[in-house]
């Protein structure tokens, strides 16, 4: 092949790729502009009907075209994440009357990944207890998105048979964000607690005793409270469950946690879950919470110190006379007393201005 | 055989390496857009889910600190901190490092938000050399601290005094005159969140503000810039920093998360010492430094990027300005790879040793060489008859129109994967920078880049100069946005 033909070929098809490139821009742009403006135009036919159909008893929607169903159906889905009462239940019978519902099963089973996600969204919008084996299903779908709105979805239809595939959904080949289980864990509500409370116990990965507690500290379950304590307190337990466990017990509050909290922040325990004790404690609060908090103060650990004073307040007056303590004593003790003590002040400032 | 044919052997021989290395320069970008734009078709089809929200809604989610260092930012401060205070995420606080400013950058925030000196403690947990002088809390109840420290003339020593007063577990290293998406935050900290146990850094996407209409500390209508020079550095910064620190992203090489928004992890932040004042490039070389010591311990780890989540920054539109930016940039690289240079092309740091490293010396610090030499040389052989016709028509074919190409395909992934709502003529204008930005600019930033590696080789210290700031515009028309 010669120079010459090497060159032609080059630059012919540099030039044509420009060409197209610039086309497709060309294309996409005007395409995406028309849709726009089209889908604006249905939306301000259909939006009223949707808003008088949540709000007014007697409402009914007229007959909307076959080809504008999608679109009603995400304006409709659209419009359940923001009401509540009767107005989504009015919006949740309008999708399963014209099935939604049963259209996402069936396309929890394509090939396409983003129209098995998407069903599964629509599935815990205005599914059934009847979808949730279903949607187990697809916590182990080939695809993350898949799993992540399955998960999702889980949560929003609150039933405790899908607490242990969720958990589960933390560990294997095709898992779920942390972050994803977690938020289904807490919207499937306060039925959750009784699974919670043996996966806490007999969970085989840590990843699962951990999210156990911290949703049982979420969902402020006092009656777990033995359990968190227990894990608390083992000392061949993972130190991310101790600190999850340490975490909960002060979200839940109760004063029979005091003690074994106390014991927690023994020198001998790990770093994050004395920092996680300290603050528990904080937020319990009482007087002997201060009592045991105050000697942190002098730790030689910053993080341990600062959590310790920055808890204090929380445990009211005996938190406040334990830090005034320290100011006088001095050095790195008094330095995080001080500092405590004047964030305390100035929240209680701004409390009384209001 | 004359001393012309030598001659004009080896400038032939020279000149189809430097075409070489032109396809194989250009290639390599190929293949990182051509990643890239998966990555963020899956990124943006995400985001119809809801995937943010659980971040948001998620009560036991890293708390996060944005610290934000400034010198002399008296006309955009009070706007920034007020937009950092007004992202949409749980639980965050905001860190003003106030190194040494000159003006008033301090007094109007301490009007703002009534700012009030209180005795915080804070640890050297990273080496500062600045003194800190006072910290302050708002009254107003605002989740934000402002350290009062004396300026070393380092933004990395403001940084880290930064990361020492701050207290949550992420941090988010922001420009003082950076404005954010209102969810950028929720965007760059998921990855933490999907997998807290490996990611240590994410970075996210840098864009040009100059000519956009920001309103209260948000970028509200987005528009090109005025100058040429904003405009071919909009696309640039779209090929580069968007799409190629994703396309390197999916290959887990990424090397360098801007200064401008970079998220971390505060352990392994602490962990390698905080940021080096004595690097210019000190963001390159902070992450240069994460990747080895993961590597080095053999730990499991992950450095992301988010295309979606954006920080909007100003760009210089004086040649002048963007001159001395870019040849700190380059200076930056040098050091950055001098510092590391046991890691270049050395197996054992994996993917960022063998492949990220070697590419960066030859294609970053060294092309501009090869670049100039190549213009240069073809250019000449074509004066005194030396070089065929048909091979510079061909040079010049590769070496421009398939840059060309990779500009132009970075706007139509911009088009098509993120469906802005941008007006037809900025679109034309963003395809017309895109040819602008290989014919001229380009040459121009390599001799730029050649004059930072020989101040680099030569050891010269050269500040940061002025950056002409126009502060933000309230509602203003783009036409009156630049001076």
């Amino acid at each position: 092949m010669s120079l010459r033909q090497v060159l032609t070929g080059a630059g012919v098809a540099i030039l044509l790729a420009n060409a197209a490139l610039l086309l497709l821009v060309a294309v996409h742009h005007v395409a995406a502009a028309l849709r726009a403006r089209r889908r604006a135009r249905v939306q301000e036919v259909l939006r009223p009907h949707l808003v008088r159909l949540a709000t007014e008893e007697d409402a009914e929607l007229p007959i909307v075209p076959r080809r504008r169903g999608t679109l009603l159906e995400l304006l409709a889905l659209d419009m359940l994440r923001k009401v509540r009462g009767e107005a989504r239940e009015a919006l949740v019978e309008l999708l399963r009357d014209r099935g939604s519902a049963r259209d996402a099963a069936r396309r929890l089973g394509r090939p396409g990944a983003l129209g098995r996600a998407a069903a599964a969204e629509l599935l815990g919008a205005v599914g059934s207890r009847d979808d949730v084996a279903l949607l187990r299903d697809r916590l182990h779908d080939r695809n993350a998105e898949v799993r992540a709105a399955a998960a999702r979805s889980l949560g929003h239809l609150g039933d405790d048979g899908a607490v242990r595939p969720l958990v589960g959904a933390l560990d294997g080949p095709r898992t779920v964000p942390y972050g994803t289980v977690t938020v289904g864990l807490l919207r499937a509500g306060p039925a959750t607690v009784p699974s919670l409370r043996e996966i806490l116990t007999g969970w085989p990965t840590v990843a699962g005793r951990t999210m156990a507690a911290e949703v049982l500290g979420l969902h402020g379950a006092v009656e777990a409270t033995g359990e968190l304590v227990d894990r608390l307190g083992d000392p061949s337990e993972a130190v991310e469950v101790q600190a999850a466990a340490a975490g909960a017990l002060g979200r839940i509050g109760s004063p029979r946690a005091v003690e074994p909290l106390g014991a927690a922040l023994d020198p001998g325990t790990g770093q994050r879950v004395r920092v996680a004790a300290a603050r528990a404690l904080g937020a319990v609060g009482g007087a002997r919470a201060a009592g045991l908090l105050g000697p942190l103060l002098a730790d030689p650990a910053h993080e341990v110190a600062s959590a310790a004073a920055r808890a204090l307040p929380g445990c009211g007056s005996a938190g406040i006379d334990v830090l005034r303590a320290h100011v006088v004593g001095g050095g790195a003790a008094g330095a995080h007393a001080r500092e405590a003590l004047a964030l305390a002040e100035l929240r209680a400032d701004r409390s009384r201005a209001v | 055989m004359t001393v012309r044919d030598l001659v004009g052997d080896a400038l032939d021989g020279f000149n189809w390496f430097v075409l070489g290395y032109f396809v194989a320069l250009n290639t390599v970008y190929l293949v990182l857009l051509l990643g890239a734009a998966r990555d963020i078709v899956g990124q943006l089809r995400r985001r119809v889910l809801t995937g943010e929200e659980d971040v948001f809604v998620n009560p036991v989610g890293p708390a996060v600190s944005v610290v934000m260092p400034a010198h002399d930012e008296e006309p955009v401060i009070v706007e920034a901190v007020r937009a950092m205070l007004g992202l949409r995420y749980p639980e965050l606080e905001v860190v003003v490092v106030d190194d040494g400013s000159t003006d008033r950058t301090f007094e109007v925030l301490r009007d703002a938000f009534e700012l009030e000196e209180v005795p915080l403690v804070v640890p050297e947990l990273v080496p500062v050399r600045g003194r800190i002088r006072s910290t302050w809390v708002s009254r107003q109840g605002h989740p934000l601290t402002v350290v009062r420290k004396e300026s070393t003339g380092s933004k990395a020593d403001a940084n880290n005094a930064g990361i020492n007063a701050s207290r949550h577990p992420i941090l988010c290293m922001v420009d003082a005159d950076a404005v954010l998406d209102e969810d950028s935050l929720l965007e760059v900290v998921e990855p933490f969140v999907d997998d807290p146990l490996r990611v240590v850094a994410v970075g996210g996407t840098i864009r040009a503000v100059n000519g956009s209409v920001v309103t209260r500390g948000r970028v509200s209508e987005v528009r090109l810039p005025r100058p040429w020079v904003a405009r071919i550095q909009v696309v640039e910064y779209l090929r580069a920093f968007l799409l190629g620190r994703a396309g390197w992203a999916r290959l887990r090489g990424l090397l360098i998360i801007s200064g401008a928004f970079g998220v971390f992890r505060r352990d392994v932040l602490v962990e390698v010492g905080g940021y080096d004042p004595a690097s210019i490039g000190e963001d390159a070389d902070l992450v240069a430094r994460i990747h080895r010591r993961m590597r080095d311990e053999r730990r499991p780890y992950r450095v992301a990027f988010v295309s979606s989540a954006t920080c909007w920054t100003e760009v210089p539109e004086g040649l002048d300005v963007l001159g001395r930016q870019r040849r700190r940039w380059a200076r930056g690289l040098f050091q950055v790879l001098v510092a590391q240079r046991r890691m270049v092309a050395n197996p054992r740091y994996g993917r960022i040793g063998g492949v990220v490293m070697p590419y960066y010396l030859v294609f970053e610090l060294l092309g501009p060489v090869l670049e100039l030499a190549g213009v240069v040389s073809v250019v000449a052989g074509l004066a005194f008859g030396l070089v065929d016709v048909d091979f510079a028509l061909l040079f010049f074919v590769v070496a421009f129109g398939y840059g060309i190409l990779l500009s132009v395909a970075s706007v139509a992934i911009e088009e098509v994967g993120y469906q802005r709502d941008r007006r037809a003529r900025d679109l034309a204008v963003s395809l017309v920078a895109a040819v602008v930005e290989n014919v001229g600019y380009r040459q121009l930033h390599s001799w730029w880049r050649l004059h930072g590696l020989w101040q680099g080789l030569r050891g010269k210290d050269v500040g940061w100069g002025p950056m002409v700031r126009t502060g933000f515009a309230t509602e203003a028309p783009p036409d009156r946005r630049t001076p």
